[in-house]
């Protein structure tokens, strides 16, 4: 009963708000859209400024809460249902069931059904669409999915994985009434993949399954959303609780689910859906300096920006007393990586060695001024539930003089040797070493790292420099070869890992199945993203069983000890964790929150929280 | 009227015979007059006198000052004055001109004063290969179409016009988009783009009304080699013309840099355009920043535009010795 | 006459062949590529990168796509935009042409009178402080690095003044009532200028043929040019779309501005040493000695015989009309083929740079051919 008058109370006060609300938002972009085709969207042209103002439109089966980022569903009615393995035709497979929500409708009151979910997967999945789709809706571990009825579907996958309920389970839904007329007169085409990803007839009038359309677009200037009035999911509330549990009320369906646990204790947080604006302009501005000028003036009351703010626009934007600047920790890492096909690289106490050397809290907070964040590990701590507090990197809380000591010994003890031994006398280092001789009794030959150049990102040609610097100390002949980016990617990539070491960065996602990538035998491949060459069947086989459990928690243990051998064998040397600085008109909108991993701007947050949303009035 | 303007004209079987000592004396004297000629005009002059103090401050200050005050002592000093690498970990960077930083330190903290003059030889070096290539390229092709004439001749202006054609700044980013283009690179580029371009058309017709004359026709009656009229006769004539045309290629080679840098599309450590990029992209250009940062930008802006200019004025002074038309009456 | 037009367009063909070769070949020639515009995103899986190379067609051998573009450029096929995927580049291009057309082609105009007039009057005045300080000024702007100067309009006219809209081209407030595409508002704009040149034109040609009095020629050229203007702008007055055009100008007014300090210095010093060169010759001296005025003098004679390179000068500098001073278009937020080619540029979608290139290209011939029919209608020693 109690429950029953509190959401009563709540319903309340939400219609309230949302009746009360309207309202136009402007939100910057800083570089034109390229195409409203959702096909080329995920495919070749998947830019951050194409999703901003269009992949709110579309759907997936399963999506992540707000903030806690555990998977729950969305479109679908509760879990899918236990993996079961299948034969047929003597393949074997795992199959599992998903029940969609009965009662959501698109933009043109068209009922979401089971023909929606199976086109949006058989659709890319035959015409193999390049880009996200095929990452997706991977070959190697999709095989199809069957309409059981209208509000059923049945999976079918290769084998268990986590990439199921990552990639497959959140692939975006389009409406098949829309497309279907376009996928029969792409098949008639030599490439019907191209056809489809060309379309560009009326996408304007595309029904959205979100809480908004893209209902104009003017070249070069800006696009305009516009609110559904009659969004499914509007008024729906998320709840939060501190024991981990999050609740779903959805007062149009009249659905209220609990997930990871019960409803009860504290609650942490509490959203619930608008949209609370009738519009939301998304301006076009060429630059930054641009975009920030037209904030200070009020012309945009926030910017989407999926690098955030440099210090100088920071320091502008902190004059005006009407912007609120937020400051969140980026889903991203630059990294030192070695290539261990080659010598020395190959001997882990020469990696060991300039890993000591490596002052990251130097570097980030006193150097480069606080302008990024030290990172040793290669899931950031904003994600919270993969990131492992224990981990510990070599040299951690060592001063300089530590440092090379301990890179000095660790040098000493795997059997090498110098011309001109390092000396470090009173804790200052009074003879610089020169002239490493290997364990084998050979000098070492020049290495040569390669960074970005100080045009393109000064952090890390700044962070090569004084690697090359510490290095150099203690005899290391490590030379920093600032180059563009162009050319780092081509050596490693392209010219099958031709490179002794280099300075990179990965934006990455939540679920991180890169762990098992980034290290894998079969990618040790060229082009393939094995950079370093890694090779450890131990680490194989526990990284393997984290990719394919479909139980979060088994998966993290497995992740963890991943982590740890990496950890131990550094074949990449984690440098920093940027953060990302946005800023926005607190006098003329509001979001629901400000705090989260990436920005307000990441995919995680909605890019832009425009469902959440609202003017000031 | 007396043709006062061409000083090197002396009787053909003089020159035929004459020992290397009488020419350079005669190119000494033809210097000192054009000399004369061209202090008169203060706009050269005023370049001139900004070019010496630029050579200087590039050349020599740096030097002395990289080598004296601003070597780094220790390992672990607190204030480097590299302006590559430097740093200055006692102050809030872009920390404003102060008697440690006289012109202040960038974003990252480094030295402005000493990326300035850091930056000044390069620049220097930039401009002075790539028009020294424009102009050799420039007045052999020039020279040799005009003397020989023909299919040579409709060649190389066929290939100008398509050189001509080439948008140049847009060439520039479209190239430096695709590889890597350092401060030799470009120069060599700029060069050869700029070589066989308009220079030669001008210089071909230059070379036109020098084959006209008399004692080219005489030269050639008492038996001298093709080769030797022009190396000899030819381009020693059409010599300050292509002096003239250096000038602007300086001018040229030194603004496209800055801007390519600008964008941020070379790959080159530092230079005044990447000064000014590093500022903007940082956020300092804007708002009241602008006045606030001066020093971050106003510097490196201002000797662009100063050493364009210079080179600029000392052309237009030329332009006088070169051209008598267009000195006052 | 139309032998001589036939045969400079056939060498202007030849010659955009070469060019074009020229520029595919160094598109390829490079290291890096599409392939690691690919790389870079770890959840692309090696089918999923091979499929792009099918996509874009990077398997073929070189000379064959070699042909292939060949073939492509000539039928405006310029193929398709790597970033934009899969829009054809010459989409992209048309859509951006016009607005840098616009934008510079009104700067260029402007900048050309202003230039013309300071040049005539700064050669006749040669010797005065007049002319000392305003060739110094004018040689400031012309060196000026770019980027410079417009930090300071922004500046003076953003935070100071705040009067002129520092960047995009037009107002979002005021278009998302309307389902029109700027596009085609610029389009009509330049469609307007277009007509009242040819108004301008014919009525030149017609005055000279109608009358031999300089009076009445000059009474029908301008009165028929005030008109069309008057027109035109009273058409656009009371159309519903006038005010879209209007913001569209709005917005041009900070970008022309600095586009015309930067360049009218050219035409300035150009048109002065012309004159300087004709002042000198002896027709005018005779002029001077018959007793007309200066100003006559100035006008009728010397000017006229001195525009010869200017005229020159200023159809060449329409060819960089396209390339678009890709400073300004950039700091103004101004998405031209200036911006295009430096945004194809960093992005490596080198369909697209290729593309603005070509275009470039295609349109300084177009203007060295006017040039050349231009120079032959001015001077009358040269017939063919």
């Amino acid at each position: 009963m109690k429950r029953f008058l509190s959401l009563v109370l709540v319903g309340i006060v939400v219609v309230g708000i949302l009746a009360f609300a309207g309202g136009t938002a402007n939100y910057a972009l800083l570089s034109d859209v390229t195409t409203l085709n959702i096909w080329s969207m995920l495919g070749p042209n998947a830019t951050a400024w194409n999703f901003y103002p269009a992949l709110g439109k579309y759907g997936s089966l399963y999506s992540m809460s707000d903030l806690t980022y555990q998977v729950v569903p969305a479109l679908a009615d509760g879990f899918w249902s236990p993996l079961e393995k299948v034969t047929e035709d003597g393949t074997t497979m795992y199959v599992t069931t998903v029940k969609l929500l009965k009662g959501v409708t698109w933009s043109d009151g068209t009922p979401f059904t089971a023909d929606d979910v199976v086109f949006s997967y058989e659709v890319p999945f035959k015409l193999q669409m390049p880009g996200n789709w095929m990452s997706n809706i991977p070959p190697d571990l999709f095989v199809k999915v069957v309409k059981v009825d209208d509000y059923t579907v049945k999976f079918y996958i290769t084998h268990p994985s986590g990439n199921f309920i990552y990639s497959i389970l959140m692939s975006v839904i389009v409406q098949k009434k829309f497309w279907e007329p376009v996928y029969e007169a792409a098949l008639s085409q030599k490439d019907p993949a191209q056809y489809m990803m060309s379309y560009d007839n009326n996408l304007l009038s595309e029904p959205s399954i979100g809480g908004f359309t893209v209902s104009q677009w003017q070249k070069g200037a800006y696009l305009l959303d516009k609110a559904i009035p009659n969004y499914t999911f509007k008024g729906q509330q998320e709840i939060e609780y501190a024991n981990g549990a999050v609740q779903y009320v959805i007062p149009s369906l009249n659905q209220d689910n609990t997930y990871y646990g019960t409803a009860e204790g504290t609650v942490n947080n509490k959203f619930v859906t608008g949209p609370y604006v009738d519009s939301i302009i998304y301006r076009i501005y060429q630059n930054q300096t641009a975009a920030v000028s037209a904030l200070l003036k009020g012309e945009v009351d926030y910017i989407l920006n999926p690098n955030g703010l440099q210090k100088g626009f920071v320091q502008q934007l902190q004059t005006n007393p009407n912007v609120k600047i937020v400051e969140n920790p980026s889903l991203g890492f630059q990294y030192i990586s070695f290539n261990m096909r080659r010598y020395p690289m190959s001997l882990k106490p020469f990696r060991v060695a300039i890993a000591y050397l490596i002052d990251r809290d130097l570097l980030a907070n006193k150097i480069l001024g606080g302008n990024t964040n030290p990172l040793s590990s290669l899931v950031p701590p904003g994600n919270k539930f993969w990131y492992d507090p224990d981990l510990k990197a070599y040299g951690e809380g060592m001063t300089t003089i530590e440092r090379y000591q301990a890179a000095i010994k660790t040098l000493k003890d795997a059997g090498f040797s110098w011309l001109i031994e390092p000396k470090i006398q009173n804790g200052q280092l009074v003879q610089r070493g020169q002239g490493l001789i290997g364990p084998d009794g050979k000098l070492v030959k020049q290495i040569t790292m390669m960074a970005p150049s100080a045009g393109y990102d000064p952090i890390r040609s700044t962070a090569a420099l004084w690697v090359e610097k510490w290095a150099n100390d203690i005899g290391i002949p490590l030379y920093a070869d600032l180059t563009s980016f162009n050319n780092i990617v081509d050596a490693v990539f392209n010219q099958n890992f031709n490179f002794d070491m280099y300075i990179l960065g990965w934006g990455i996602t939540i679920y991180p199945d890169y762990i098992y990538e980034f290290f894998s035998s079969d990618q040790n491949v060229p082009g393939g993203f094995n950079a370093p060459g890694y090779s450890n069947p131990d680490f194989e086989k526990v990284a393997k069983a984290f990719l394919d459990s479909t139980d979060m928690n088994v998966a993290r243990q497995y992740a963890f000890k991943a982590e740890e051998y990496l950890n131990a064998d550094v074949p990449y040397i984690v440098l920093f964790a940027p953060t990302v600085i946005e800023g926005y008109r607190a006098d003329k909108i509001s979001f629901a929150y400000t705090k989260c991993l990436d920005g307000i701007q990441s995919g995680y947050s909605g890019y832009g929280e425009p469902t959440y949303v609202q003017v000031i009035q | 009227m007396a043709d006062n303007a061409n000083m090197t004209v002396e009787p053909a079987e003089a020159k035929l015979e004459s020992p290397i000592s009488i020419r350079m004396k005669l190119m000494w004297r033809a210097f000192k007059e054009n000399w004369k000629i061209f202090s008169q005009s203060k706009i050269g002059m005023i370049g001139l006198y900004i070019v010496v103090i630029f050579a200087v401050a590039g050349f020599i200050v740096y030097p002395i000052l990289a080598a004296t005050v601003w070597k780094t002592t220790s390992l672990n000093a607190m204030v480097s004055y590299n302006p590559v690498t430097g740093y200055d970990f006692l102050q809030n960077n872009p920390a404003a001109p102060s008697w440690a930083h006289l012109l202040g330190t960038d974003p990252l903290g480094r030295d402005v004063l000493a990326q300035l003059l850091y930056s000044t030889p390069r620049e220097f070096m930039l401009g002075i290969v790539a028009a020294l290539i424009t102009v050799i390229i420039g007045t052999l092709i020039g020279t040799v179409a005009a003397y020989f004439g023909g299919a040579l001749d409709t060649f190389f202006m066929r290939l100008a016009d398509i050189v001509l054609l080439f948008p140049f700044i847009p060439f520039l980013i479209v190239i430096s988009g695709m590889m890597e283009v350092d401060l030799l690179t470009l120069a060599l580029i700029i060069g050869l783009l700029s070589g066989f371009g308009g220079i030669t058309i001008v210089l071909r017709s230059q070379g036109l009304i020098i084959k006209s004359r008399p004692f080219i026709e005489s030269a050639k009656v008492s038996g001298a080699s093709d080769a030797y009229i022009i190396v000899n006769h030819i381009i020693p004539n059409v010599m300050p013309l292509s002096f003239l045309y250096m000038m602007f290629n300086v001018t040229g080679a030194i603004f496209s840099e800055a801007v390519l840098s600008f964008f941020g599309l070379l790959n080159i450590k530092m230079s005044w355009g990447l000064m000014i990029y590093t500022a903007d992209t940082a956020g300092y250009i804007i708002g009241s920043n602008i006045w606030n940062y001066w020093w971050l930008w106003l510097p490196s802006g201002a000797s662009i535009t100063l050493l364009c200019g210079a080179f600029y004025f000392i052309g237009r002074g030329l332009d006088e010795v070169v051209n008598p038309r267009l000195r006052k009456r | 006459m139309l032998k001589y037009i036939g045969n400079r367009i056939l060498q202007i063909a030849i010659l955009l062949v070469i060019y074009v070769a020229i520029v595919f070949f160094m598109l390829h020639a490079m290291p890096g590529g599409i392939k690691t515009l690919l790389i870079s995103n770890p959840k692309l899986t090696p089918q999923a990168q091979e499929s792009i190379i099918r996509a874009f067609g990077l398997n073929q051998p070189l000379w064959l796509q070699f042909v292939d573009y060949m073939k492509n450029v000539f039928t405006l096929n310029l193929g398709i935009s790597f970033s934009y995927y899969p829009t054809p580049v010459w989409n992209i291009i048309a859509e951006r042409l016009p607005r840098t057309v616009l934008l510079f082609t009104v700067a260029t105009l402007i900048a050309f009178f202003v230039g013309f007039a300071s040049g005539k009057s700064l050669a006749w005045n040669r010797g005065k402080t007049t002319e000392y300080v305003s060739t110094v000024v004018g040689i400031i702007t012309y060196t000026i690095f770019t980027p410079l100067l417009i930090f300071v309009v922004i500046w003076f006219f953003g935070s100071f003044l705040g009067i002129f809209p520092l960047n995009q081209f037009l107002n979002p407030d005021l278009w998302i009532h309307t389902r029109l595409n700027a596009q085609v508002i610029f389009l009509y704009i330049l469609m307007t200028m277009l007509i009242i040149g040819a108004v301008m034109l014919i009525s030149y040609i017609m005055a000279l043929r109608f009358s031999h009095k300089v009076m009445t020629r000059k009474m029908i050229f301008y009165l028929s040019t005030v008109i069309s203007v008057v027109f035109s702008v009273f058409f656009w007055w009371v159309s519903p779309v006038g005010i879209y055009a209007a913001d569209i100008l709005w917005h041009m007014v900070l970008p022309v501005m600095t586009v015309t300090i930067i360049s009218y210095a050219g035409n300035m010093l150009v048109m002065r040493d012309s004159m300087l060169e004709t002042i000198k010759e002896d027709f005018i001296t005779t002029a001077r000695a018959k007793g007309l005025p200066d100003k006559v003098v100035r006008d009728k004679h010397a000017a006229r015989t001195a525009m010869l390179p200017v005229v020159t000068n200023f159809v060449l500098s329409l060819g960089f009309v396209v390339s678009g001073g890709v400073i300004t278009e950039s700091l103004f937020s101004w998405p031209g083929m200036g911006m295009t080619l430096l945004d194809s540029t960093l992005a490596k979608d080198y369909p697209l740079a290729a593309g603005a290139l070509i275009f470039t290209g295609i349109f300084v011939l177009i203007a060295h051919l006017v040039v050349d029919i231009v120079y032959a209608f001015l001077d009358p020693r040269i017939r063919y």
